[in-house]
């Protein structure tokens, strides 16, 4: 028995010599992208999003037979929502798994904080989240960094066209934001075009995300004589159900409830019944909204009711938002531009995607300059949307809309 | 002037919620002197307790109070029993070590269990308001405020009149004594515990009727109960009352008047904690 023992052992190490250095090849074999989201942490509800889209993203692609007939492995990075997690989430991907490319994001703190991380390795990076304007200014101009979510000005720019559009046209506007890099970039721009567009804005105040009691803040506002036209805040979904109903509570009665952040949500609804009607917000994407097939790629970008119904079945009738669509784009585009360079190759991969021009389920993705001075920006267009009945209707661009906006939002007493 | 009572009014509507958060952490640490770092977890689980009781059963939460409660006394019990017991003679540090622990596990389990989605419970009186001349009063957090007054008084009651209270008093005040004289301590802890960890679940069951229950919802409350429980004396259920009318109140304040007042609203809590360490250490309210 000890013999047998003995000469197993032997038997191992010598098998362990000769197929050991065998063993990484079988690595080789797949091709690594990163991706780095919030799994847990308190913006999970939007990681899972992003993660779903992945997932979607990531079976189509093996199933069309992979990238350079390799299978793709996507090597998926928790940063809870943290800045230092984050940074070395991006490290262990770039040193540790030599990833080919990077995606992810959603927050702009922890965006800044991996980018900084990753512009020493400088590795291809398409990143879907993130709007602060901040970002494009450090690393808009990167090679190697391409940006699909529209720069958050995009959408105030947008909801400025759509003021100026009202009858009778709003006089002032109330600005309530997050106190990190999101809010406080999108309130400078909201403050900057819609005072050049001739608004008033007449609070510009600053709250803590996730806070649990915003009654002082309505109180504030509230105090504001007269009541402030549009009140406008940029937070999460948290923040946006807890505003409205304390704005209910406390009789607040603006004229537009605006937001371009939590209300997209579908949570938003659900949780403030019919409460969330009259609230507007922007999307980048509507199901409402169609766009067809890719004629260059029609398996990986279906037409958008096609990629909505795949993401219905798989996910038992659950409703997607824009995040998981989005995450989708970013590792589809990934792997497209990895197959149309025909080699993992730095360069060439950055090549492709910058030659990289197709139809999407969120519509045509051309890389492309920004208003501030970044060379790969995706997507720009923005929805503004209403809440209407419990639907979101898109009241603008008119080109694109589904609905009238309701207006002025009828006051909380008068609400049954 | 309108608005200033307005202010004092929201400001003193959200000490109720405060206080029953806090008056359980401090509870268990006064006879413990365990720091329950999963405080706020357990607090969490009340939340969705109170959730699927109305989202399956139909419950009101006015009913499913009392259940999430129990449910979470029940389980304060256990994890007590298996967890808190076996570390009670070790260093504070694997104390909190071992309730931090917890806490990431319980937030981890109800993210599995129920995704990370933002819930909460509509009733009628969610976000009805109550108008008295110029002054709007949330029903919701009036109740809960009432509740913690009502509980707070027959907590007070039941640690000054009962035989338990008595026991309890005791081992909060020399555990050792209080064994010599024959006192079941052990017994007193897992009391102690199972009142905290139910006070916790009722809060939690109140805070999904006035706002979102989420997997890492007891992280932003634990950290201000903890202020309040420094700020009020640890170990002291009367202080910690005080305490959270007086930072609910100021934070209402500063969140109102200061420019910019949301930002720093959420800073009165630390402000308050690291004065109170400073030249406080035993709280503000201690002789």
């Amino acid at each position: 028995m000890k013999w047998a023992m003995k000469n197993l052992t032997l038997w191992g190490l010598v098998a362990l010599l000769l197929f050991g250095p065998v063993i990484p090849s079988f690595a080789q074999d797949e091709i690594k992208i990163g991706g780095i989201i919030s799994l847990t942490g308190p913006k999970a509800a939007l990681g899972q999003e992003e993660k779903r889209g992945y997932d979607m993203a990531i079976d189509k692609i093996n199933s069309l037979g992979g990238v350079l007939q390799k299978k793709v492995k996507l090597i998926l990075e928790d940063d809870r929502f943290n800045p230092s997690v984050a940074v070395s989430a991006a490290e262990k991907l770039v040193a540790e798994d030599k990833v080919v490319a990077i995606t992810g994001g959603y927050g702009s703190t922890e965006t800044l904080a991996t980018l900084a991380a990753l512009k020493n390795y400088a590795p291809v990076v398409v990143w879907q989240g993130a709007g602060a304007e901040k970002i494009e200014k450090l690393y808009g101009k990167e090679p190697w960094f391409f940006h699909l979510h529209p720069w958050g000005y995009y959408s105030l720019l947008d909801l400025k066209d759509f003021m100026l559009t009202l009858d009778p046209k709003p006089q002032s506007v109330a600005i309530a934001y997050e106190d990190t890099s999101y809010g406080v970039d999108y309130s400078k721009f909201a403050k900057k075009f819609w005072s050049e567009a001739g608004f008033k804005i007449v609070a510009f105040e600053p709250f803590k995300s996730g806070s649990f009691d915003y009654a002082p803040l309505i109180t504030k506002l509230k105090a504001i004589q007269p009541t402030p036209d549009v009140f406008y805040w940029v937070g999460y979904v948290g923040d946006a159900v807890l505003l409205i109903r304390q704005s209910k509570e406390m009789n607040f009665n603006p004229r537009i409830f605006a937001d371009t952040g939590g209300v997209g949500f579908p949570e938003f609804k659900k949780q403030l019944g019919k409460d969330c009607n009259y609230v507007l917000g922007i999307d980048i994407w509507s199901p409402k909204v169609k766009f067809p097939t890719s004629t260059k790629y029609p398996d990986l970008f279906p037409s958008s009711e096609q990629w909505l119904k795949d993401y219905r079945d798989r996910y038992n009738g659950r409703d997607p938002n824009y995040w998981s669509l989005i995450s989708y784009v970013a590792l589809a585009a990934t792997c497209q531009a990895i197959k149309d360079a025909g080699t993992t190759e730095k360069s060439k991969v950055i090549a492709a995607l910058e030659k990289l021009d197709t139809m999407t389920p969120m519509g045509r993705l051309k890389f492309g300059a920004g208003s501030y001075g970044s060379i790969h920006q995706g997507y720009k267009q923005g929805l503004v949307f209403q809440w209407q009945e419990g639907e979101k209707q898109i009241v603008f661009p008119n080109n694109l809309k589904t609905g009238s906006v309701i207006y002025p939002t009828p006051v909380w007493d008068s609400r049954h | 002037m309108e608005n200033f009572i307005q202010v004092v009014v929201n400001g003193t509507l959200i000490s109720g919620l405060y206080a029953l958060i806090a008056v359980g952490l401090t509870l268990i640490f006064g006879v413990m002197r365990v720091i329950n770092f999963a405080h706020g977890e357990f607090m969490m689980l009340g939340g969705y307790t109170t959730y699927w009781l109305f989202v399956l059963l139909r419950l009101d939460p006015l009913l499913s109070l009392l259940i999430s409660m129990v449910v979470l006394a029940g389980l304060g019990l256990i994890v007590q029993r298996c967890l808190i017991n076996p570390v009670l003679g070790a260093s504070s540090l694997n104390q909190i070590l071992l309730t931090f622990g917890l806490a990431i596990i319980l937030q981890n389990v109800a993210m599995i269990l129920w995704t990370s989605d933002y819930v909460s419970v509509q009733t009628w009186y969610s976000t009805h308001s109550l108008r008295v001349g110029f002054v709007r009063i949330s029903v919701a957090k009036l109740g809960i405020f009432f509740m913690a007054i009502i509980l707070m008084m027959l907590l007070g009651i039941i640690l000054k009149k009962t035989e338990t209270g008595k026991v309890l008093r005791a081992v909060s005040q020399d555990p050792q004594t209080a064994q010599l004289m024959g006192i079941d301590i052990n017994r007193a802890y897992m009391i102690a515990f199972a009142i905290g960890t139910g006070l916790a679940g009722l809060a939690g069951a109140a805070t999904s009727t006035v706002m979102s229950i989420f997997p890492t919802v007891g992280v932003e409350f634990i950290m201000k109960a903890f202020a309040i429980v420094v700020f009020g004396g640890l170990g002291s259920v009367a202080g910690a009352c005080l305490a959270s009318f007086i930072l609910g109140v100021t934070e209402s304040l500063v969140g109102t008047y200061v420019p910019g007042g949301g930002g720093w609203a959420e800073a009165v809590s630390f402000t308050v904690l690291i004065l109170v360490l400073i030249f406080r250490p035993k709280g503000i309210f201690s002789s």
